[in-house]
């Protein structure tokens, strides 16, 4: 059958529905046919990507404030070597605030999994599952040294413009898979630094904006969907829809065909399920003593951010196409201008349990394939030293990973020089990683475009190349 | 004193900025005075950026910096004999607002003869001056700007000149003449300096040795100012004999009794004993014009584009043709001209319109239209019973003078200049003064100011001639907050880059606003599609850089400029956010977008296709500025070449915004892009049409709707005309009781023909905006506050602000999407707070135009979340009860009266028997399977009529307005 004979025993069933069907019977029939339905209404409808390819949805770590890469991620030996001289090639034309001599990295590092890629002592659960992990030592954010900027030039593209984010291009290649559900949901976003910018839409239609749950500002043990919670017991509720939708038909019926009064009678129907479908999602006591174990909910300092985890696998699962993970300011901020000890340390215990639980989850459910993780920061820190115990903003060289969907574990990729400092091979700037995240979704960067104010517009706007090295 | 080396360093970076593609190498590359080979002939060196010296202040003293130790002094109590006062320091002077040292015809300044210029007899030389000259009627009637040597005495001709002297005889007609001596003189001739008496000029003279006429060389502003170089100027070819007076050195104005004074501004003066060659001369000159601002004759030339036949042919830049309306085949529904241009369009398809809406629903879509706010039933039953034909006349001219026109279409015009109360990104400070400019606009709409003030008001109200009018003066200042609400990037560390951020968003703006062109697009290279070129992006960018948003450079917690505009005792001072003009300056080309990659100086001015279109004629078509030597930023000629009624798309592309406003889709679908790449007139004549009716109207806005909805076109019902249906498709919101006949199965002839509606077969159905949707639900609960609102949203903001920190100011961090104020206050939507990137959900939800940049036509996007608002969100479920309780209180009513109440408050039309049958059972069941609640009945019956209530606010056709 073709799309549009279909649409035409929609509209035919919608008609004689109107001329005295019971409203139970189109009711039925709406959900039954909820996928052809969005398919001529819904914007948010399932879609096939450019070309075959393993990841069909995203999980987004973001961690807030910039993650210092030599003390992660990236060991430098030669920093412990001249801890406290000088650096001795030419700093950045930019800096936040001025720095010192080199800081050797107060944590250790050692080798991990059959791979063997080096992870420091700050995170041993994520090292333990470090054979599903692809490090990308390389990353390079520009000029980006404020947390704004950089932040949204992680998110969106761009530090300067508004511009859709990520999970907003994804939707709008991709659409979703339960429309029951927001398609792109951000867990905890910060409010500042960009704020919804980060997960906006920008020029895209606001159906692909991120749904927010929670804030920065709020522990997300309280965090929740707005408008969620019916106003009036369901049953009532339902005696209300059954009129709203009685009296829309007989509308639809006398003024004649249109999709948009069509596509909004089945919203009302949607938003009445998603009340039903969307605490069932967000509650986590239905997930078993030990999986809740093994995200460290329930348990301090991992209860939070395992929460996030978890939801975030529970949301995929349900059919959600990108979840973002914040780790956000300013209740969680891994900014450590001064005492990095401290910060790094607690922050890392927060997160390192529940983003490792997370991958083993995944995996052992059999999602880890065709999901996709990104575990991301704005910027890195500097090798050098500010005041005794800090490091300032570094975006000219930092760390970042991905695990599942399509990316080769166990790898590290990319190299910066002796100390941390530059990129010193296989640069990947924030357009080539945004490119990459695209290609292992099935999009050509290129070619995924929206018009805009006289041109088309992309994720990677004139530049972006896939790093095809960390394909599997 | 010396050069400092940053200066060198600066000039030499910009030396290699010019070596690209872009400069083609026909700009002058940069020299400083004192640079390498020159160092060795320069003589004197006086520079007015040198002189730390307040404003007004005496120059006793201008030191000489050409290592030679002849510093000028003041003449009079100086120098024995000396007559000559000295000049005053001006900081911002007429050159180019540089500081210079000013002149008039009391003051003279002089070097010592004991220590004389290196320049005897017939020696080669170059002068070069930047100055900004007035005329005067001082005698004698020569100005002696600059001399050497010895000026003969006029009784005794020597027969050869003994002096160097750069003079303008005002007694010759202003004759500019490099005077020798008496009679001994090379002159351009009469006439020659009058064109640039109150220009900033660069004026070069160089002589070799040889006869006074055919060796001497005049440039201004690099150009060669002799008529050719092998025709000699004017004057007697003698050769000349430079000697010293022992009474005084080299000298400006009045120096001593015989000397001529001159009035105006000086801003560096410079001495070579040897004849520049052309590159050496061009290399200072362009020192000189990079330093002063001032653009060389050689640069204008090298931004001045070419176009292609097709590029000047394109359709948006011809002149507006105003055609006669055509002929058509159903006169009968021909209500205004307009209509005649949508009708034969139809009719050469076979079509025609849609048959005429009837009354309740066009009372519905015009008031929805004109002022955001649904009809309510005294209106529409007014309305029923006019029965004149002028009934609907009435209504729109009604609506038109309301207070709520201005809030609904100044509303329009706040989403295409990206209006907020915050910077956006990290900072998102508050701009607490922004809500005076969203007033102005709504205050514009509502007086109908023309268009072209408009315009003129919101780019530089502040340049405007002064007024006495005080509520002018307020209003055109606080206009140009236009410039001001857009974003900012506070927290960048690279602040000249967060400036030109700044100014691309200015340009973007405008661009889109005003003209429909995407002139931003050309900020890294040349535009893809259209004919506008980098260089006419950078010619706007050194006019909007040449105006300050800023205080300072620090940005201090009030960073932007906010100032009082009068303070009255007793009254809290009238406070508004607008730029400052500063001083005028040029950008060279970013290549790339970048701007550490310099390419060549541009010009302030236009863009140069849309000029050339206009001004065909107009020499300085190029720069659209009135010379390259303008002394202010272009700003206020910038908003009138823009208001011109002669700029092709001005007048198109604002009527196509107000028909784009009235039927939903622009005539030009592409509202901000008349470009390449945008959409062609669907009717092209119809659209130059009304741009012809707009500009003999005045340019009023209100007349161009009165024009289009009193038309059948506007009239018309949202169902079309179906083959032998023609009762049936007519829009029925009046309809007979109980049942409505089923439609036909398949769509009939013209909608297989315009499935798009591209030809106006029929009145586009529209969904109601955000605001729309607020307002009408506050509206119809009864609980709309219709006064317009002031600085609530502002107050509210900076209630919820915190301190961030000194640099970044104030962020509305308290001031979340579910804040209560956004469903509490009792106002008009447009008066809520708009906090960039953290828009309430009534907004966000509901597609309103994201304020990070320019929104022409907003998303219609239809998504669950919509729906959830509209069932659980607090706002709508407590407006509900009010409307319940509205309907409720009335006691002598029957339930059958308040059904009917409620139906004309929220649809404007009466209730069918079936519909009627349907409510009843509603409230009977809800009311029934309340039973088991312990609550009292009274509560039990309010719940189910706020279900009943609510369940009208969920309805599209509460949503949606035909």
């Amino acid at each position: 059958m073709t799309i549009g004979s279909q649409d035409l025993n929609r509209r035919e069933a919608l008609r004689r529905a109107a001329c005295g069907f019971g409203h139970v019977a189109l009711l039925g029939l709406l959900t039954e046919q909820a996928r052809a339905e969005t398919a001529t209404t819904n914007p948010l409808a399932a879609k096939s990507p450019h070309f075959p390819a393993k990841a069909k949805r995203v999980i987004f770590l973001f961690m807030h404030g910039g993650v210092s890469h030599v003390d992660t991620f990236d060991p430098k030996p030669e920093l412990a070597k001249r801890n406290g001289q000088p650096l001795p090639i030419a700093k950045p034309k930019f800096e936040f605030a001025p720095t010192g001599n080199l800081l050797a990295s107060p944590w250790k590092f050692a080798k991990h999994g059959q791979s063997g890629v080096e992870v420091s002592e700050l995170f041993p659960e994520i090292g333990s599952v470090i054979d599903d992990i692809c490090v990308i030592r390389s990353m390079n954010g520009a000029d980006q040294v404020s947390h704004g900027p950089a932040l949204l030039n992680m998110n969106t593209g761009s530090g300067v413009f508004a511009r859709p984010s990520l999970g907003a291009w994804t939707l709008y290649g991709l659409g979703t898979e339960n429309q029951n559900l927001p398609g792109f949901i951000s867990l905890s976003p910060s409010l500042y630094h960009g704020g919804a910018q980060n997960y906006g839409s920008a020029f895209l239609p606001a159906s692909f904006q991120g749904t927010r749950i929670g804030d920065g500002s709020t522990p997300f043990q309280q965090a929740a969907l707005s408008n969620l919670k019916p106003g009036d017991d369901p049953s009532l509720q339902r005696l209300q829809l059954n009129l709203i939708a009685q009296r829309n038909r007989e509308h639809l019926a006398r003024v004649g065909d249109d999709p948009r009064l069509e596509a909004r009678i089945a919203a009302f129907e949607m938003s009445f399920r998603m009340q039903m479908e969307a605490p069932r999602v967000m509650d986590l006591s239905q997930e078993s003593e030990s999986t809740r174990k093994l995200y460290g909910v329930g348990e301090e300092p991992t209860d939070e951010y395992g929460r996030e985890c978890l939801l975030a696998r529970r949301c995929i699962e349900s059919g959600v196409r990108f979840v973002q993970a914040n780790f956000s300011y300013p209740r969680n901020y891994w900014d450590a201008h001064g005492d990095l000890r401290n910060n790094h340390s607690s922050n890392a215990k927060k997160v390192d349990k529940p983003i490792a639980g997370l991958l083993r989850d995944l995996k052992s459910r059999g999602l880890l394939d065709d999901t996709l993780v990104i575990f991301g920061t704005e910027f890195g820190r500097t090798p050098a030293a500010q005041g005794n115990d800090g490091r300032d903003h570094h975006p000219h060289a930092f760390s970042i990973w991905l695990a599942g969907g399509g990316v080769r574990g166990g790898l590290a990729y990319g190299q910066t020089d002796d100390f941390g400092y530059y990129v010193a091979a296989n640069k990947v700037t924030m357009p080539d990683f945004h490119a990459t995240i695209l290609h292992l979704l099935g999009f050509d960067h290129t070619q995924l475009t929206f018009r805009h104010a006289g041109r088309d517009h992309r994720l990677t706007d004139v530049d972006g190349e896939v790093v095809t090295d960390i394909l599997a | 004193m010396r050069v400092p080396p940053l200066l060198l360093a600066l000039s030499l970076l910009a030396h290699l900025g010019c070596q690209t593609d872009i400069a083609r190498g026909q700009e002058p590359s940069l020299l400083i005075p004192n640079a390498g080979d020159l160092a060795k002939s320069l003589q004197l060196w006086l520079r007015a950026d040198d002189l730390a010296l307040t404003d007004g202040e005496s120059v006793f003293i201008w030191p000489d910096q050409s290592g030679h130790g002849r510093d000028f002094s003041a003449t009079k109590g100086v120098r024995p004999d000396g007559v000559g006062m000295p000049a005053k320091f001006a900081k911002e002077s007429t050159l180019q607002r540089r500081p210079a040292v000013r002149f008039d015809p009391a003051t003279g300044l002089a070097a010592s003869p004991h220590n004389p210029v290196a320049i005897q007899g017939d020696a080669e030389l170059t002068i070069l001056l930047v100055i900004n000259l007035q005329p005067h009627d001082a005698q004698p009637p020569h100005d002696g700007v600059i001399g050497i040597g010895n000026p003969a005495n006029p009784a005794v001709d020597p027969g050869k000149p003994l002096a160097a002297l750069v003079q303008i005889n005002r007694g010759e007609d202003h004759a500019l003449h490099f005077a020798g001596g008496w009679n001994h003189d090379a002159s351009l001739g009469a006439g020659s300096f009058k064109p640039l008496y109150g220009k900033s000029i660069i004026l070069s003279v160089t002589k070799r040795p040889g006869p006074i006429r055919s060796t001497t060389r005049f440039f201004i502003n690099g150009e060669l100012a002799n008529k050719s170089a092998d025709v000699p100027l004017e004057g007697r070819d003698t050769v000349p004999d430079i000697q010293h007076r022992a009474d005084i050195g080299a000298y400006m104005g009045k120096a001593l009794s015989w000397a001529g004074s001159f009035r105006g501004d000086v801003g560096e003066v410079i001495v070579y004993n040897k004849a520049l060659n052309d590159a050496e001369r061009q290399a200072v000159e362009g020192h000189l014009a990079d330093k002063f601002g001032i653009v060389l004759a050689s640069q204008v030339a090298a931004t001045r584009a070419t176009f292609t036949p097709e590029e000047t042919s394109f359709w948006a830049y011809q002149p507006v043709k105003d055609a006669a309306p055509p002929n058509v085949k159903n006169a009968a529904r021909i209500k205004s001209p307009l209509d005649r241009f949508l009708l034969a369009k139809l009719e050469e398809q076979g079509m025609t319109l849609a048959s005429p809406a009837d009354k309740r629903t066009l009372l519905r879509r015009v008031t929805f239209d004109l002022i955001g706010l649904p009809p309510s039933p005294e209106e529409i039953a007014a309305f029923l019973k006019d029965e004149s034909p002028q009934a609907f006349e009435t209504v729109v001219n009604r609506l038109l003078d309301s207070p709520h026109y201005g809030e609904r279409w100044g509303r329009h015009w706040l989403d295409v200049v990206r209006y907020a109360e915050s910077t956006a990104n990290d900072a998102n400070a508050v701009m607490r003064y922004a809500w005076r400019y969203r007033n102005y606009v709504i205050d514009a709409f509502n007086r109908d100011l023309p268009y072209d003030q408009f315009i003129v008001e919101q780019l530089a109200g502040d340049l405007l001639p002064p007024t006495d009018d005080m509520s002018a003066r307020i209003r055109r200042m606080t206009a140009t907050g236009y410039l001001m609400v857009g974003p900012k990037a506070l927290a960048e560390t690279d602040k000249e880059q967060s400036r030109l951020d700044i100014v691309d968003d200015q340009i973007d703006v405008t661009g889109r606003a005003f003209l429909g062109l995407t002139i931003a697009c050309a900020r890294c290279h040349d535009h893809k599609f259209d004919a506008i070129r980098a260089v006419d992006y950078y010619a706007l960018a050194g006019i909007f850089r040449s105006t300050e948003p800023f205080k300072d450079e620090a940005r201090n917690s009030s960073m932007w400029w906010e100032f009082p505009l009068f303070e009255a005792p007793g009254e809290k001072p009238f406070m508004v956010m607008a730029p400052q003009e500063t001083t005028p300056r040029n950008l060279r080309v970013h290549l790339r977008g970048n701007r550490f990659t310099l390419g060549q100086v541009v010009p302030r001015g236009f863009v140069q296709v849309v000029g050339r279109a206009f001004q065909p004629d107009s020499p300085n078509t190029r720069v659209g500025l009135e010379s390259p030597t303008y002394g202010g930023s272009g700003r206020l000629e910038l908003a009138q070449w823009i208001a011109s009624k002669d700029n092709p798309l001005t007048a198109r592309v604002m009527v196509n915004r107000i028909w784009q406003h009235h039927f939903g889709k622009g005539l030009v679908a592409t509202s901000d892009n008349f470009g390449m790449r945008g959409e062609r007139p669907s009717h092209p004549e119809l659209l130059d049409w009304l741009a012809a009716r707009f500009i003999e109207s005045g340019w009023s806005m209100k007349a161009m709707h009165r024009l289009i909805c009193l038309s059948s076109t506007f009239q018309q019902a949202t169902q079309r005309e179906r083959e032998g249906d023609g009762e049936r498709g007519r829009n029925s919101n009046d309809p007979t009781a109980g049942s409505f006949p089923p439609l036909p199965l398949s769509p009939s002839p013209p909608l297989q023909t315009d499935p798009d509606n591209h030809w106006l077969s029929s009145f586009p159905r529209r969904r109601l905006s955000a605001e729309e949707l607020r307002d009408a639900v506050l509206a119809v609960s009864g609980k709309l506050d219709r006064k317009p609102g002031a600085d609530e949203s502002a107050t509210i903001l900076w209630k919820e602000a915190e301190v961030q920190d000194e640099k970044r100011g104030f962020g509305p961090n308290r001031m979340q999407a579910d804040h209560p104020f956004y469903t509490e206050f009792p106002k008009r939507s447009v008066y809520l707070p708009i906090v960039r990137n953290l828009l309430p959900d009534v907004f966000a939800l509901f597609d309103v135009a994201d304020p990070n940049g320019v929104t022409t036509l907003r998303n219609d996007t239809t998504v669950p979340s919509q729906s959830l608002f509209l069932l659980n969100s607090p706002f709508v479920r407590e407006q509900s009860r009010h409307l319940a309780q509205r309907l409720l209180s009335d006691d002598k009513a029957t339930d059958e009266q308040r059904l009917q109440r409620a139906h004309e408050l929220a649809f404007g039309r009466p209730l069918t028997t079936n519909e009627l049958a349907q409510a009843r059972t509603f409230l009977d069941a809800y009311l029934s399977a309340q039973a088991a609640q312990a609550r009292p009945e009274a509560d039990r019956r309010l719940s189910t009529w706020q279900s009943y209530c609510q369940a009208l606010f969920c309805q599209n056709e509460f949503f949606y307005v035909e």
